[in-house]
């Protein structure tokens, strides 16, 4: 493993609420190599979308460090982009297909240059026929795929992936699943992917980290040992992957559960 | 295309039968000089005299154009403070009772103390306008920005977006839909307010046709008036839908067809 | 409402008021016909202990009112007819739309024509304008629960009248609220209205004649007292719809501001 992407020390996270200060996050800290997939497996009330967040830069932790190539977080970062659960209100319902691609390199690129990039990345997640239609009109499996484009036309080095499956049905998610395993291995981009799904998790981790109690902590991590490329039949059949999961789901009841 | 679309926003024709009926009826009944019910043939007489005379199309002219001055006005001036108390929440917590209260005023009652303020002129006609017709915008527009998301407003910032490029590419655009319904209702607040202060204060319009009518016990030109300002009215709220239409036709299609 | 969302609202009315009286009295804005709050204040104190102001008050109160409740009557009664069925809609809308952009203001000449200086006047000014929201929410409302509801009432096998009476109604019933509370800020617009430039009495009268008598104070007054008797006018309507339909009304009360 390279240079660390990200690197977390000790993160703590402490938000106001209607009944005073609560802690969301305690004591977090995980490192992501360069192309590296990191899935985080938790359960919902753990502090998943917050952690996600403190990593985009759009949340400052309270307590703790956290590293982007080296280098203290002060806000969002270049060549961090993300993909958020709720796509309904992550794309711009006005703004066709393309221009919704846009959005993020629109300010740098003109033209031409603007076009190709975003025909690039409508290309890469099979929505290039769709360049002029309106969000609105696209199926919710469609509609994730272009805010996956949206975030691959930055040419992010890392990926930060909020339940991004979590809305479809079963079958579009493992399509989607693997076109994400297909876009890192042409891309090379890292990706933090957080999931409540234990077997997404496995399918698509290089290493899988568990959040778990109120606060969140990691209280887990390993690497998945598992070939690729992944197959979602043979993949899911091997006695390897079926103890993975056993492991996580054991582990999670260590930790008290889901709740 | 453009047909197509004019014709979806009008009901099938064969619904104007009752009112055909009750003016065919009303013809034949109504006796040819009575002062209270003229048939419809006197009203087209007393019409076809006003503009004989010169009268009628200055008239129309006039209210037509200080109802276009007084509605831009309101519409720059409601969209611009709406969007200032909108993202400035603060701002929208101490306006917020006095809104209300001055929202309250019945519009009507601005009208003498306009008068008082700015004496009898076409300005303080346009400004009466304005500040009516402001309020159902200006509302509308506040209730458009608090409606955002924060997920949306997090998609630029995590672009790196300037707050002036968030603005503009995300807080305006979501704003419009709500904007557009407050101008709705401010266009049928605009034309009574119109006729309104012409019929107060004399100044020269429609209004002042009608009343100098009424005065004169010229029943066929009142009720001609009456029609011909239906007419208006209902062409403009028809141009209002056309435009509207066209304007969204980017966003999602409106969940309740209400009023 | 929050407390500090209460707190912040009356310290917004408190900084307004202050900064006027503030201005006016020190002179830096000095404006013949504005004047100072607590000169409009000693007005209305002056007002209040005469019969005449509760008066003209109760008499706009009545129109407004009375014109409400035949317009709201008439206007659902038609709107639930039209929403049950789509042939009465077909034969019938286009005449609603000719006829509903036309404003009430433009009633007044002709109701001056039939009925002279009278309450009839101001009630045909009112109910002209005032019977669209209550129609076209009620129609709305009717028929996006009937493509809803009625499959429903299919599977329990209701007769006719009680699908409309145990289902539709109810179902409807915020939307129709939604009309009538629409209806209501709009009738005491009318009133005010048709008393400013028509029947000499009432409210709107008084704004006009204390305006050409130069009583800015009084005039203040009275154009204080109907943004108050606009907003309590809607607070009573919430209320009752609170308690005829807990839970509902609060939800849709948000949309439709007029």
């Amino acid at each position: 493993m390279a240079e660390a992407v990200f690197d977390l020390q000790g993160v703590e996270l402490v938000l106001p609420a209607a009944d005073g200060p609560r802690r969301i996050l305690s004591n977090v800290g995980f490192s992501l190599g360069a192309g590296e997939i990191l899935t985080i497996v938790g359960a919902s009330g753990t502090g998943k979308t917050s952690l996600l967040r403190i990593l985009a830069g759009l949340a400052t932790p309270t307590g703790g460090t956290v590293r982007f190539r080296g280098q203290a977080m002060d806000g969002p970062q270049d060549g961090v982009a993300i993909v958020f659960q709720d796509y309904g209100n992550a794309l711009l319902q006005w703004r066709s297909v393309a221009r919704n691609v846009a959005l993020g390199v629109e300010r740098e690129l003109r033209g031409e240059a603007l076009a190709a990039r975003v025909t690039e990345a409508l290309r890469l997640v099979g929505l290039e026929r769709n360049a002029n239609d309106y969000p609105w009109q696209l199926s919710g499996g469609m509609q994730q795929r272009v805010q996956i484009a949206r975030a691959v036309a930055m040419r992010p080095a890392v990926l930060l992936m909020d339940e991004p499956f979590g809305a479809l049905d079963a079958m579009t998610k493992a399509t989607q699943q693997d076109e994400l395993l297909h876009l890192r291995q042409a891309t090379g981009v890292s990706v933090v992917f957080i999931t409540h799904d234990i077997e997404e998790a496995v399918y698509l981790g290089d290493r899988v980290a568990l959040l778990s109690g109120s606060p969140g902590s990691i209280t887990l991590s390993f690497d998945v040992d598992l070939p690729f490329p992944r197959d979602q039949v043979a993949t899911r059949e091997l006695p390897r992957f079926v103890a993975l999961r056993h492991d996580m789901h054991a582990a999670i009841r260590a930790t008290g559960g889901h709740g | 295309m453009k047909f197509k679309r004019l014709a979806q926003l009008l009901p099938p024709p064969v619904g104007l039968l009752p009112l055909a009926a009750v003016l065919l009826v009303w013809q034949c009944v109504a006796p040819d000089e009575s002062p209270s019910f003229p048939p419809p043939s006197n009203w087209w007489t007393a019409i076809r005299g006003l503009t004989a005379d010169g009268l009628l199309g200055p008239a129309v002219l006039a209210t037509l154009q200080n109802f276009a001055a007084g509605l831009l006005a309101a519409c720059a001036l409601g969209f611009t403070l709406g969007l200032l108390i909108g993202v400035l929440p603060g701002l929208r917590r101490w306006t917020g009772m006095l809104l209300e209260y001055l929202r309250a005023l019945p519009p009507p009652v601005v009208v003498p103390i306009a008068i008082l303020m700015l004496g009898f002129s076409p300005g303080m006609q346009i400004g009466v306008i304005a500040y009516t017709t402001a309020w159902p915008i200006l509302l509308n527009t506040v209730a458009g920005v608090a409606a955002i998301r924060e997920l949306q407003l997090d998609v630029g910032r995590s672009m790196r977006m300037p707050w002036t490029v968030r603005m503009i590419k995300i807080v305006i655009p979501a704003t419009l839909p709500a904007f557009l319904l407050g101008v709705r209702v401010a266009v049928s607040l605009a034309i009574v307010v119109t006729l309104l202060v012409e019929m107060f204060t004399g100044l020269p319009g429609i209004g002042l046709l009608m009343v100098t009518g009424q005065r004169n016990f010229n029943s066929s030109q009142v009720f001609g008036l009456l029609a011909v300002v239906g007419l208006l009215a209902f062409c403009l709220t028809l141009a209002f839908n056309l435009i509207e239409g066209l304007v969204l036709s980017r966003w999602p299609p409106r969940r309740s067809a209400g009023a | 409402m929050k407390y500090r969302d209460l707190f912040a609202g009356v310290g917004g009315l408190l900084v307004f008021f202050g900064l006027w009286q503030g201005l006016v009295s020190s002179g830096l804005v000095q404006y013949e016909y504005v004047p100072a709050p607590s000169v409009i204040a000693r007005g209305l104190a002056g007002m209040a202990g005469g019969a005449e102001m509760w008066e003209e008050i109760g008499h706009t109160l009545m129109a407004a009112l009375l014109g409400w409740a035949i317009a709201c009557g008439a206007g659902t009664a038609i709107g639930v007819v039209l929403g049950l069925s789509p042939k009465t809609r077909r034969y019938t809308l286009a005449s609603v739309e000719m006829l509903r952009p036309l404003p009430g203001i433009a009633f007044v000449p002709v109701a001056l024509l039939l009925f002279g200086f009278s309450i009839q006047m101001e009630l045909l000014v009112i109910v002209a304008p005032v019977i669209w929201p209550a129609l076209v929410n009620s129609m709305g409302g009717v028929m996006a629960v009937s493509e809803r509801l009625t499959d429903v009432a299919r599977t329990l096998r209701l007769s006719a009248l009680s699908t409309i009476t145990t289902i539709l109604l109810p179902a409807a019933a915020p939307a129709i609220l939604i009309g009538a509370r629409l209806a209501l800020t709009l009738s005491l617009i009318m009133a005010v209205a048709a008393e400013m430039i028509g029947n000499p009495v009432g409210l709107g009268y008084a704004v006009v004649r204390e305006q050409q008598a130069m009583h800015p104070d009084r005039m203040f007054g009275y154009v204080l007292i109907m943004g108050a008797l606009g907003i309590l006018l809607d607070a009573g309507l919430r209320g009752i719809a609170r308690l005829l339909l807990p839970g509902e009304f609060r939800r849709l009360s948000i949309q439709g501001r007029a």
